[in-house]
């Protein structure tokens, strides 16, 4: 059976690296996918996640524990690369926390097949890379804490409690920027797939003719 | 025709997670039933989910993820006990010797200590024997790059001094809340005092 997180959290308080590596390797697959969806280039998705981990173990002092170890890590993991996207200069501005061009207005468009399409089919794998790009060009052009909040709910799971603990703001925050989030990027796709032949996305007015 | 639907479009994100209250989703599950247009707009919410979690999961599954940990770990310090423990110890080795070594006790380069030492007198009673400072309290503020420490003694006589903090990263550290639960900051504050 594997040592919980809490233990693991201990030993490695108490100097056993190789209690950290284990912390490491198991949440390293899941660190990287979130800081890939911030930072989108490989690479620096890499060095991020690894900096995000050096920095849960630089503070380990102040993790108390009440929250659970995920939560605690994927906090630093978000702010890690909202600071390097800072950094980067290519943070988007701080004070676009609603997109107006989204409003309340969810598309309509015919995105039940855009799942199928990602599935992993040989013949469509040219159009499968395409739209991971799309999805990618998607979420850059979301502010970064939409960006962070949809990630860590579509690719964690994370109930709301966990989100809003984990970014430190109100139940109803969490539940209207992830609104806010969804609905931008699904109209950035259904933009995307009407233009895409054969995927005939549909813009308004509708489902089917029934 | 999206007007009439505000309400239960923007409740169809929350429904999506499982998050609605139970009265609030029966509401939205009745209005589904006779709302082509709105189901429409949850699958679509969910296809974009889907895409998402599908995207990265395979893009994480192909990643090569040899030598990551050690790369982790190589560039971690060695984890020392917080500077409050380390303050205890050294104080106690002082009392114990009087000599000039609590610097070293503590760990810390001679470089890293900025400013040492004011006396204060906090205008609290003696009680026990005078000349005799035990450590009854010590703070450091965990934000700030120098960080002050505050030794109370028993006649109620303060010292503070500051230590630039070597565990932190001085200027890019960015975000704050990179720094979750951090202590609060000290409260004794100097009253005026004499060195
Ligand atoms: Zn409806």
């Amino acid at each position: 059976m594997p040592t919980d997180d809490l233990t693991l959290v201990r030993r490695a308080r108490s100097g056993d690296q190789r209690a950290f590596g284990l912390l490491v390797e198991r949440y390293q697959k899941k660190v990287y996918a979130v800081a890939l969806g911030m930072v989108k280039d490989a690479e620096e998705a890499r060095d991020v996640a690894q900096e995000a981990f050096v920095k849960v173990h630089r503070y380990l002092d102040h993790f108390k524990g009440d929250s659970s170890f995920y939560t605690w890590l994927y906090r630093i993991t978000t702010n890690t690369c909202i600071d390097v996207l800072r950094r980067r200069g290519s943070s988007s501005a701080e004070s676009v926390e609603y997109d107006d061009s989204v409003q309340m207005d969810l598309a309509e468009a015919n995105l039940g097949a855009l799942g199928s399409q990602l599935e992993t089919s040989p013949a469509r794998s040219a159009l499968r890379r395409e739209l991971g790009e799309k999805l990618q060009e998607a979420l850059a052009q979301l502010p970064e804490k939409h960006r962070a909040i949809l990630l860590l709910r579509e690719l964690e799971g994370m109930s709301y409690e966990d989100l809003a603990q984990t970014l430190d703001i109100p139940k109803g925050t969490v539940m209207s920027r992830l609104f806010h989030a969804r609905a931008k990027v699904q109209r950035l796709m259904a933009d995307y797939l009407a233009d895409v032949p054969g995927t005939k996305g549909k813009g308004k007015g509708g489902q089917g003719s029934e | 025709m999206a007007d009439a639907h505000c309400t239960t479009v923007q409740q169809l994100s929350a429904h999506l997670d499982g998050e609605l209250s139970p009265a609030a989703r029966v509401a939205l599950e009745a209005h589904l039933d006779g709302c082509p247009s709105c189901r429409g707009r949850l699958a679509a919410l969910r296809a974009v989910g889907e895409a998402l979690r599908r995207q990265f999961e395979a893009q994480a599954e192909a990643a090569d993820f040899s030598g990551f940990t050690e790369g982790v770990l190589a560039r971690l310090r060695p984890h020392r006990p917080p500077l409050g423990e380390r303050l205890q110890v050294a104080f106690s080795e002082w009392k114990t010797h009087r000599s000039g070594a609590l610097w070293g006790g503590l760990g810390l380069a001679a470089a890293a200590l900025v400013a040492v030492l004011v006396l204060l007198p906090l205008g609290r009673e003696a009680g026990g024997e005078a000349g005799h400072p035990s450590l009854q309290a010590v703070s450091t503020d965990e934000t700030s790059h120098v960080a002050p420490v505050v030794l109370k003694t028993e006649r109620g006589d303060a010292i503070i001094w500051l230590v630039d903090h070597p565990d932190r990263p001085s200027l890019n550290l960015g975000t704050d809340a990179s720094v979750p639960d951090v202590a609060p900051a000290p409260t004794a504050r100097p009253k005026g005092g004499e060195l």
